[in-house]
């Protein structure tokens, strides 16, 4: 069976075509923020609406199939920005009665961990999720995933994001803030790990003011090695604490070289296996949700019509899988 | 003056200088000079370890016992006596200054917890040295209460372990992963081990914490209420942690970490 997912959680749109364990097509559009602002829902969801068409029809062609040929229609149903997902909503409740074909609504955090599985082929991870908006250690136990440590306030994403703002880049983004660390030497900064629990507020306030007196590459590359340890660490209380053979990073964030490397440096001395799927996969996608919805629906979690809606937030742990 | 004051140290303190010799012990003698007092007054309390023999060559094994995420612990001789070190290692993914910093700092608040921990009268290890990322602590003999719980007579042991919580919890000390992993029963006898996710806190949150995780290990509802009934006789705050209890119970993600131990 052929799936098209629809991802429209924060400021991508993505559309992916899947068959099987096949990503036939994964396109994106990325709705840009002005500089020095953060997202503004509203005009991302217009952007959305704008892109809608254009990138179902070209997903399509690239999958080298008929739009007819699907079978079945995927959508993030949350966590994300409500006028976001909205769009992502509607026009996947009208493909699905046009084409007349089943819908179901997927977890974006399950998502990306679903197509990490398959990426990298390992079956029982216990996975760091680490993007914009969330930050959290995930290790599955009994038809559920659950979150065994996280973010108590903002996600890391949001930490890198903020403070790539304050740099007065004129593209606010992390890649940026890892080449730029690349040049930095060590700083101290303030370090906050409750048991698996995080916070990253203080470490975000405190690196700003940093900047006034620091030269900016050493604040950027300190930043990086004071959040991802932490990250790291939280990670590796959940591993010796679950014993598991295998370790994944998945999200935005786990697009970061550095962060790999860390966990890789983590996970060997206990005889742990590191994996990460490639950056299309990490980054907000629409191939992840058409596989996840695959999944979903073999396992009869397709969704009728009247219960396709959005869900702001929408916890990992809230949904019973197989 | 100096060689006067060193005289006497020579003559006063001969355990102290058993300590230096032995390879344990602080390398750093002028910084931990403090701590060494304070190890030299807990070693008199002591019994056991007033009259040390000939300490042997330490017969710390090349191999850990047991370890954890951050720690790994090694069997050793401290003055004839089995002791255990606690040896918080090298994270090759930090930078050098952050890992050591951390490593630093939490062997000492973990050390100084242990001390503080010891006051209340709950039983826990005897703390006999530490350095810049060690413990050298007493062997505690026993087994863990994890496996002991289908014994008949656990429910006086249950009983001790409510009434050390609550001491330890009106000292302000919370454990942070208080499991039955980490008591150590032999005979009556019941220890707290472990503190290396403790801290500090008057926080009823942070207390209700240590209560839901035993809650939640225990399983069993009448060995749970051997515990929880004398930690409600004893504790000071008790109502109010029962009542933040039941709101993390709401919670749900707690659950799971008490069910993967």
């Amino acid at each position: 069976m052929i799936c098209l997912g629809i991802e429209s959680t924060a400021h991508t749109l993505g559309i992916g075509v899947v068959e099987g364990n096949k990503v036939l097509s994964n396109i994106r559009a990325l709705y840009k923020t002005p500089k020095g602002e953060g997202i503004i829902p509203r005009k991302a969801a217009d952007h959305h609406s704008e892109n809608f068409e254009r990138l179902v029809a070209e997903a399509v062609e690239k999958a080298g199939i008929r739009v007819k040929d699907v079978g079945l229609i995927a959508y993030s149903k949350g966590p994300g920005l409500g006028a976001c997902l909205k769009v992502g909503v509607v026009a996947a409740k009208n493909l699905a009665l046009n084409l007349n074909v089943p819908i179901v609504g997927v977890n974006h955090c399950i998502a990306h961990i679903e197509i990490s599985k398959l990426a990298t082929g390992f079956s029982d991870p216990l996975v760091l999720y680490v993007s914009g908006g969330n930050t959290q250690v995930i290790v599955k136990h009994d038809k559920r995933y659950h979150v065994v440590g996280e973010t108590l306030d903002i996600g890391i994403g949001n930490l890198i994001d903020v403070f790539a703002r304050n740099l007065g880049l004129e593209w606010a983004h992390g890649s940026v803030v890892e080449q730029l660390a690349r040049e930095g030497k060590y700083v101290e900064l303030p370090y906050s790990v409750k048991g698996m629990d995080l916070t990253f507020t203080g470490l975000l306030t405190h690196a700003i003011k940093k900047l006034q007196t620091t030269r900016k590459e050493d604040v950027c590359y300190s930043l990086q090695e004071t959040a991802f340890s932490m990250c790291v660490e939280a990670t590796e209380r959940a591993l010796a604490l679950t014993r598991k053979k295998q370790v994944v990073a998945c999200g935005g964030v786990a697009q970061n070289t550095r962060l790999q490397k860390m966990l890789q440096l983590m996970a060997e001395p206990h005889g742990a296996k590191f994996g990460v799927a490639p950056g299309e996969f990490n980054a907000d996608n629409g191939a992840m949700i058409a596989y996840t919805g695959l999944l979903m629906q073999q396992h009869g979690m397709a969704e009728k019509q009247s219960e396709v809606k959005a869900i702001q937030k929408f916890r990992t742990d809230e949904v019973e899988l197989w | 003056m100096v060689k006067e004051k060193q005289a006497q140290n020579y003559k006063t303190s001969k355990l102290q200088n058993q300590h230096r010799r032995s390879r344990i012990m602080v390398k750093e003698k002028q910084k931990e000079e403090n701590s060494m007092e304070k190890e030299k007054l807990q070693n008199l309390e002591t019994p056991k370890l007033q009259n040390p023999k000939t300490p042997k060559d330490e017969t710390s094994s090349a191999k850990p016992f047991s370890w954890g995420a951050e720690a790994e612990l090694y069997g050793t001789d401290f003055l004839g006596e089995r002791a255990v070190v606690k040896k918080r290692v090298e994270k090759k993914y930090r930078v050098k200054e952050l890992d050591e910093k951390l490593r630093r700092t939490r062997t000492r608040t973990e050390a100084r917890i242990l001390g503080e921990a010891k006051k209340t009268g709950a039983r826990v290890p005897t703390v006999l040295g530490v350095e810049e990322f060690d413990i050298t602590m007493e062997f505690i003999k026993g087994k863990l209460l994890r496996d002991e719980l289908e014994n008949k007579n656990i429910s006086r042991t249950l009983k001790t372990v409510g009434e050390y919580l609550a001491l330890l919890h009106d000292a302000n000390i919370v454990h942070g992963d208080f499991t039955p992993a980490n008591v150590i029963v032999d005979g009556n006898k019941a220890t707290i081990i472990d503190f290396g996710l403790g801290g500090f806190s008057r926080e009823t949150e942070e207390k209700a914490v240590d209560l839901l995780l035993m809650k939640k290990a225990l399983a069993d509802k009448k060995k749970y209420a051997k515990f929880i009934q004398a930690y409600e006789k004893k504790a000071k705050n008790a109502e109010a942690t029962l009542k933040q209890l039941e709101e993390i119970e709401q919670r749900g993600r707690y659950v799971v970490r008490a069910m993967m131990k």
